[in-house]
């Protein structure tokens, strides 16, 4: 017997991911910065994940990385990245959708 | 078509938007690391301030950091391994490794940078700090800095370790001295609290448990006061170690010792002194007890056996006065006295000796009649028989006994069963256990002698056996002189005088 599917589980509408480069003090506020912004403006409605470049820098070759801290947004389309340790509010919603520039 | 380049242009125009605001955040300083690709893969460059952190950790590392270029020299040291070595940091960078290690300890370089150019190496090294040849473990990395080869090292001290691994085997020491110990050895901390103790002592506690006292684990009390102090319990002994002065051979006995292994009021010399720590302070007190029982008792034994012994030579003299007196109212002539004296005189020492023997314990009857029958026994042993069972006789009764059967066996040389070749004596006895008069009945039955006639007036011999015995022993005496044999009958009662052995 098979449970039925709760259908109050889906997939986060915002996959987020932020490469950074170990504990520096703007990695860590960049960290910081988009879990607020993230807690504010799509709560319950994101993935989250943090990536250290010093561990696994083959993912930095994948998403062909320029420079850390950057956060990509891979959903929704379009795949969009943001550089910087995301303290400008309004630049980072803009980045997400979720304003207008 | 055109909705077609439309989105590209739109695509191309946000691809357009990110890079300058990519080269922006670069430019403007918000970016700690650039990603470049390489033939080996991405290259992350760290920019200015990324470093920071992971300098703080290695700065703040218990253990002692340095990197070491290819030939060894130190291109960087934390100050763990400044403080490690005793050297000012600005005084380490620019020397040799090797500079660093105690003397002879050199030899192990090569081989360990060779070892970590492949697995990496790890060995305790002596390094010098100061004076002092200091144990360290070198744990030695290849590391590749811009295609140049370079090595980490961390070095751990292992000086508090090595002070634990002393301590742990001082501990070990001691609790194996303590456990091969015969006597029983307590150590107390500070609070009177036992910490340890030897397995002698173990066999004595009286209570024991985590954090029990002295005072609790044994229950001692103080035999005597103590150089004029008089301490007023064992515990105050303690108390005194426990203030730095050393309290020796003081006499204690256990009063209560409830797991069996002890044996109640067993006495101890105690001695108790301040175990101090090496730098002089105080960190408890050793306590030692010496079972002296066994010396107690025979302390004891001995005052006993001198005032038994007082007492036989008074009792002695006041026998041999009356012997004297005796005998020389039932002889008539001067030969006669010396001889009847000099015998009894005799058949006292032999008494005497068999209760001496006995540590004036006391003596078996049989080992009394064989004793005292002895002179008479020799040559004549198919003529007397001696059966009975095992009686045990009090000092007093075994030499009334003893001078009981010597005048009997006189009597049966001079005028009885022993003065005729054909003639026998039975001595045997019995015990009645009858419960209203429980008793030992013997009986000296002669036979074969020539006829006996009942004497006209009692001699020394009549008045020993009807009055002594029976006054000694409390008990009936009967002499019967009859025709074919003397036979004399005694029944004395149990006591503890005379009792089944």
């Amino acid at each position: 017997m098979s449970a039925p599917l709760d259908s109050s589980v889906s997939l986060p509408a915002y996959v987020l991911r932020l490469f950074v480069t170990g504990h520096t003090p703007r990695s860590l506020r960049a960290v910081d910065n988009i879990r607020r912004i993230c807690e504010t403006h799509l709560k319950g409605n994101y993935g989250l994940e943090v990536i250290d470049l010093y561990q696994q820098p083959e993912l930095a070759a994948k998403e062909h990385l320029l420079a850390a801290p950057t956060l990509i947004k891979s959903q929704p389309l379009p795949v969009r990245r943001m550089v910087g340790d995301m303290a400008n509010e309004d630049r980072v919603l803009v980045g997400l959708g979720l304003a207008v520039s | 078509m055109d909705q077609m380049n439309h989105d590209e242009l739109v695509s191309l125009r946000e691809r357009l938007r990110e890079l300058e605001e990519t080269i922006e955040a670069i430019r403007g300083g918000d970016v700690d690391a650039l990603v470049v690709d390489s033939e080996g893969g991405p290259q992350i460059f760290t920019l200015n301030g990324a470093e920071e952190p992971y300098r703080m950790l290695v700065e703040r590392m218990q253990d002692g950091a340095i990197s070491l270029t290819d030939d060894g020299t130190i291109a960087y040291a934390n100050k763990a391994f400044a403080q490690f070595v005793q050297t000012p940091l600005e005084k380490i960078v620019g020397r040799p490794l090797k500079d660093f290690l105690a003397a002879g300890e050199q030899a192990w370089l090569p081989g360990l940078f060779s070892l970590a150019r492949q697995t990496g190496a790890r060995r305790e090294l002596l390094f010098q700090s100061g004076t002092e040849r200091c144990p360290a473990i070198l744990s030695l990395s290849l590391l590749s800095v811009d295609n140049t080869e370079a090595f980490s090292a961390i070095v751990t001290d292992l000086r508090e370790q090595r002070r634990s691994e002393e301590l742990a085997a001082a501990e070990r020491f001691m609790r194996s001295i303590l456990e091969q110990a015969t006597d029983p050895v307590i150590v107390c901390d500070l609070e009177g609290r036992v910490l340890l103790m030897s397995g002698a002592a173990q066999k004595l506690v009286h209570k024991s448990g985590p954090r029990v006292t002295f005072a609790q684990a044994f229950a001692l009390t103080l035999e005597q006061g103590h150089d004029g102090r008089r301490p007023q319990s064992p515990e105050d002994l303690v108390a005194r170690a426990l203030c730095g002065e050393a309290v020796h051979g003081v006499e204690v006995r256990a009063i209560n010792l409830l797991n069996g292994h002890g044996t109640v009021g067993a006495h101890f010399l105690m001695s108790a002194g301040p175990l101090h720590t090496n730098r002089g302070g105080l960190s408890g007190c050793i306590v030692t007890l010496t079972d002296i029982s066994e010396r107690k008792q025979a302390e004891l034994r001995q005052k006993l056996l001198v005032d038994e012994l007082n007492h036989r030579v008074k009792n002695t003299l006041a026998a041999v006065q009356s012997i004297a007196v005796q005998t020389r109212r039932t002889t008539e002539s001067a030969g006669a006295f010396h001889q009847a004296f000099t015998s009894r005189l005799m058949a006292l020492a032999r008494a005497h000796d068999l209760v001496t023997l006995q540590a004036w314990q006391g003596a078996s009857l049989v080992d009394v009649i064989r004793q005292t029958l002895a002179p008479y026994i020799a040559g004549n042993e198919t003529r007397i028989s001696i059966d009975g069972p095992p009686v045990k006789l009090s000092p007093n009764a075994a030499v009334t006994m003893s001078m009981g059967f010597h005048e009997l066996a006189t009597n049966a040389v001079k005028y009885g069963a022993l003065s005729a070749p054909t003639g026998h004596i039975s001595l045997n006895w019995d015990i009645d256990s009858s419960p209203d008069d429980p008793a030992v009945e013997i009986r000296w039955i002669e036979s074969g002698g020539p006829p006996v006639k009942t004497p006209s007036r009692r001699g020394f011999g009549s008045r020993l056996l009807e009055q002594g015995l029976v006054i000694e022993l409390d008990g009936a005496v009967d002499l019967d002189y009859a025709e074919t044999g003397l036979k004399c009958t005694a029944r004395l009662k149990l006591s503890d005088k005379i009792a089944p052995q």
